[in-house]
């Protein structure tokens, strides 16, 4: 019991890893590059992990039919989330769409060059951010 | 009677979780986005976007097919011009011993 | 007991064997340009070593494009390849990231 604690205290205070997935580097115009501005693009969601929530939930009670039926009813939810996972699950898959708009509101002349494209994971302890970013230099 | 009664909450909490959409997740694999050429007028830009999927149980699947009719759609939608830009979202919608596989395509058609 | 002390210290030996263990994560590329063009090879690389896998940000992949942009700055940088690797060089407690680009700068 004091080791759950100990370990859930651990996690809070290594919080916030980072954890890279993908990575693209487009074309690069070098006089939209070096004479542009560097702008970014950060879009993200929430994810959820429910195998660490249902880890904290069971590390926090003191019942072990308690911890059984968190462990079924995480493993029955499971069954509904299958699939393959970049990062941790999100209830939102459209986030990312909004690049589409921010891009041109960031670069309006769109002469953008030099796109480093990232997929991360920001971890917490049961949460992550699942973000997008976008990296480049427009040229008015 | 006790296990009846579990089982009973179990299946409560499922169909809770059902409707509220708590089990219905989803994961952004990557986010990839497109060169717009210099030679190309920007003020004559029209916004086209095309989406398809691919539903499977359990990843038995033979081919990645809807990639090819995104974008096939995608260019059917600027025959007279060039499609520039192209941003791509590739993400997978989770299910029960199943998924979708899902791919947007958003781009600017110059004619 | 000896056997088992020798085996111990075979094995903790043979991990330092997997030093410097590369796999990739993933990669992606550009169009490439024609043959004519590809007189000059250009490359970029960043990296961040982590303790026990601990790692807190990846702006060190943010200026790849920069460097890459510097060796070709009259022209445009076409054909790129990026790769995302992993080093293991202590297995959970030294790794590395690397990303790097290969591309033709085509005046």
């Amino acid at each position: 019991m004091m080791m759950s604690k100990i370990i859930i205290l651990f996690t809070f205070f290594i919080s916030g890893c980072a954890v890279l997935h993908h990575v693209q580097i487009s074309e690069i115009d070098s006089s939209i590059v070096l004479g542009g501005e560097r702008f970014e693009i950060k879009v993200s969601e929430i994810g959820v992990s429910f195998k660490e929530a249902t880890g904290v939930a069971k590390a926090l009670t003191q019942s072990e039919s308690t911890r059984k039926d968190l462990g079924k009813l995480q493993e029955y939810l499971s069954y509904f989330q299958m699939g393959p996972r970049t990062g941790q699950h999100v209830f939102n898959d459209d986030y990312a769409d909004k690049v589409f708009s921010v891009l041109k509101g960031k670069c309006p002349s769109l002469n953008y060059s030099g796109l480093t494209l990232v997929r991360e994971t920001r971890k917490y302890p049961v949460v992550s951010g699942e973000i997008v970013k976008i990296i480049g230099f427009c040229k008015s | 009677m006790n296990e009846m009664k579990k089982i009973l909450i179990y299946i409560i909490l499922l169909y809770i979780t059902l409707l509220t959409g708590v089990g219905c997740t989803h994961a952004v694999h990557l986010y990839h986005v497109s060169e717009l050429e210099a030679q190309f007028n920007r003020k004559k830009l029209a916004e086209i976007s095309s989406e398809s999927t691919q539903f499977t149980v359990m990843g038995f699947i033979q081919n990645t097919d809807y990639v090819n009719q995104a974008f096939e759609d995608l260019k059917g939608q600027c025959l007279k011009g060039n499609v520039v830009g192209i941003n791509t979202r590739y993400s997978t919608s989770h299910g029960f011993f199943s998924w979708t596989n899902k791919i947007k395509m958003t781009a600017y058609c110059v004619n | 007991m000896n056997q088992l002390k020798h085996l111990s210290f075979i094995l903790f030996i043979g991990l330092f064997g997997l030093m410097g263990c590369t796999h990739l994560v993933s990669l992606s590329t550009t169009s490439v340009p024609p043959k004519a063009v590809q007189t000059k090879k250009i490359y970029a690389e960043s990296d961040r070593f982590m303790f026990f896998l601990f790692n807190f940000d990846n702006d060190y992949v943010d200026n790849i494009s920069l460097d890459l942009a510097r060796q070709c700055p009259k022209g445009k940088v076409q054909g790129v390849l990026t790769k995302h690797e992993s080093v293991t060089y202590f297995p959970l407690i030294a790794h590395k990231v690397k990303v790097s680009a290969n591309g033709y700068c085509v005046r």
